[in-house]
């Protein structure tokens, strides 16, 4: 069966489904939305003014004493408007769907992707490449098809923020954006509706519920300036431990329910955080609204009527959206590669007919390491003798990952066994044994720059991973010896265990310049000549422009950047290697 | 004396630690303790004013009160993930 036949049945499949889904959701619609009875007084049975059916639903919380059948009343009556369907809102519209939330809209504009699922849990595998807001109001009804569900495609907008908001009792902030948090607030300060704020990230989450009259504070009461743009960490980069949000949306779903019900006490004032390490909470006293607050206060400037005009991207810096950031263009072109270009390098100079792979063709096929984490380490400055050794990677890739120079470079352009299964693992293997034909001249210098988590996950073979750790911080030492080789890098454990492996079959220019360096320093400018082609990749090809930029201020002129990094890689060359 | 201090979230990234005690002046004000704490790890440069201070779990509302020994001091920045 072919590649389209496959595609075709998985289409089919996924149609076949969705359907069955929305007969079944049909079908229970019908069965339980059909009670919509009120009962007469004085006739067959009296009560608050639940429905029978709403009654035998609800009924594990309305005979539970501190709520019972009034607060559910005022729940069924109620609504909440979630903006966002990602992390956070997933279990809250799904809490407040299921506990009988009259009316539920969701706002978002996001189309659902694979990488979402493992946290955004009103969402199914169907739904991927969907709306979310949409995707979530179908799980939504077929959880509860008697209460009402709105999606709100369009998002949260300047232009729509007031409408929105104030067409519903309380407000949930399940967004990804500091534009969007700053929007939500604003708004509610307005339209006088609490706000409940819940955020996370990594291990990490954080919730308070906002703009309670008379006193509680607004998100500009606590955050009267914006974050920097290098704080608002994206889950895509930073990850995002699936419960995380999971906790902390359905906290929002329980602020929501006490301030519709008015059981229990908000978290007006206090902030709640959550260390998923630890499984700790705690609580911060929060200041209360504050008189100079441009949202809030008596003097507010931010107001029903320049609402819309705000200005939240320049304000924040940041888009409407956790996007990935835009592709820049740092350096020359004539200092960039495209990922063809990295392809024919990797092959085998005997097979390379041209810079366009064929397309079942994997000049090298990505390695999935299948061994322990290497431990971090805090070390920013990791000399080159140190590489071969354990700190970035585990042993059982030792040879493909670490070895800095050249010979691994050989492996990956091996010609490739068939199949596409244990390329990684030859290319390792065949570290230890090269072979002939490439190894004549040593091939360019691979270096990987994405963090090391990533690297693990999913690399090419040959490439050295050397995290970035942005602007600020120093290149790691190993890169600056290649110009200025020193004393300690030879005198290091790692190097002697590597070298002789390595200077037995073919020594290294660049290696030899570090066995100079045992003696005598060279001039730099020799030695950066000696660097060679050094090829630079990342995720995007954002960070991998930096790098090189930085490389050659230092003079390293072979610096290359790959041009869209991985992402481009497998966009052209290898599709098999996965995007995140 | 000695005071605690918690970063939180992206000051803790920054900093690289969570938890730590640090020796300041007796009698120092939240001020100056704060003054060191950027001294000390100038990458939290990035969330000075962006972020909510708490003293013992309160939020610090007067930069010039003076802490005790043993005060708990957090660093807590913005969440904007979801």
């Amino acid at each position: 069966m072919d590649g389209s036949q496959d595609a075709l049945v998985a289409s089919l499949r996924a149609e076949n489904q969705e359907l069955i889904r929305r007969l079944a959701s049909q079908d229970s619609a019908q069965q339980y939305r059909s009670d919509s009875t009120v009962p007469q007084a004085g006739l067959a049975w009296e009560g608050c003014g639940l429905t029978g059916s709403q009654v035998a639903r609800y009924s594990r919380q309305l005979v539970l004493p501190s709520f019972g059948p009034q607060a559910q009343a005022r729940l069924c009556k109620g609504s909440v408007l979630v903006i966002g369907a990602g992390g956070l809102g997933s279990p809250a519209v799904l809490y407040l769907a299921a506990g009988g939330v009259g009316r539920v809209g969701i706002v978002d504009t996001d189309a659902l992707e694979l990488s979402n699922l493992h946290r955004q849990i009103a969402h199914q595998e169907v739904s991927v490449g969907k709306h979310k807001a949409a995707s979530a109001a179908v799980s939504c009804r077929a959880l509860n098809s008697s209460i009402q569900v709105i999606a709100h495609e369009q998002g949260l907008l300047p232009g729509n923020a007031l409408d929105l908001v104030s067409a519903y009792d309380v407000v949930l902030d399940c967004s990804d954006n500091a534009p969007t948090r700053y929007l939500a607030s604003d708004a509610c300060c307005i339209a006088a509706k609490p706000l409940v704020s819940g955020a996370a990230l990594g291990m990490d989450g954080q919730l308070t519920t906002l703009c309670v009259a008379p006193a509680g504070p607004c998100y500009r009461c606590l955050y009267p300036q914006a974050p920097a743009l290098a704080s608002c960490r994206r889950c895509a980069e930073a990850g995002v431990l699936g419960v995380a949000p999971g906790i902390i949306g359905t906290l929002q779903a329980l602020e929501a329910i006490k301030l519709l019900t008015g059981v229990g006490q908000p978290l007006t004032s206090r902030l709640l955080l959550l260390d998923c390490l630890s499984t700790g909470f705690r609580t911060i006293k929060l200041r209360h609204r504050q008189p100079a607050c441009i949202a809030c206060g008596p003097h507010a400037t931010i107001t029903a009527s320049n609402l819309a005009s705000y200005d939240y991207r320049a304000f924040t810096g940041q888009p409407f959206n956790d996007a990935a950031p835009p592709s820049i263009s740092l350096i020359p072109a004539a200092q960039r590669l495209s990922v063809q270009d990295l392809a024919s390098r990797m092959q085998p100079a005997s097979t390379r007919p041209s810079n366009q792979l064929q397309p079942n063709q994997q000049p090298a096929a990505f390695s999935r390491p299948h061994v322990a984490e290497p431990e971090a380490s805090n070390d920013s400055m990791i000399p080159i003798s140190r590489l071969p050794s354990a700190d970035f990677c585990a042993s059982g890739c030792v040879a493909a990952e670490t070895v800095p120079i050249g010979h691994q470079q050989a492996n990956s352009c091996n010609p490739l066994p068939e199949g596409d299964e244990g390329q990684g693992a030859k290319g390792f293997d065949s570290a230890s044994q090269p072979s002939g034909g490439v190894q004549s001249s040593a091939g360019p210098l691979l270096l990987d720059v994405r963090p090391k988590e990533q690297f693990a996950a999913a690399h090419l073979p040959g490439f050295v991973n050397v995290p970035y750790q942005g602007p600020h911080k120093p290149l790691p030492a190993f890169l600056l010896e290649l110009c200025h080789p020193s004393q300690s890098v030879n005198q290091a454990p790692g190097v002697s265990s590597v070298l002789p492996s390595l200077s037995a079959s073919e020594p290294d220019a660049r290696i030899q310049n570090l066995e100079l360096g045992l003696s005598q320093t060279p001039k730099p400018s020799d030695q950066c000549e000696a660097a060679g082609e050094i090829l630079v990749v990342c995720r995007r090809g954002n960070d991998s422009q930096e790098v090189v930029q930085q490389l050659r201020s230092l003079g390293i002129t072979g610096a290359m950047d790959i041009i869209g990094g991985l992402t481009a890689w497998s966009q052209s060359v290898d599709p098999s290697f996965p995007i995140y | 004396m000695r005071v605690r201090l918690l970063f939180f979230a992206r000051a803790r990234e920054l900093a690289g630690v969570g938890e730590t005690e640090v020796e300041v002046a007796s009698h120092a004000t939240a001020a100056v303790v704060l003054k060191q704490v950027l001294e000390t790890w100038p990458a939290l440069e990035e969330v000075s004013g962006r972020c909510v201070l708490a003293v013992n779990q309160e939020y610090l509302e007067d930069m010039a009160r003076i802490l005790k020994e043993g005060d708990e001091v957090a660093v807590l920045p913005p969440v904007s993930g979801g």
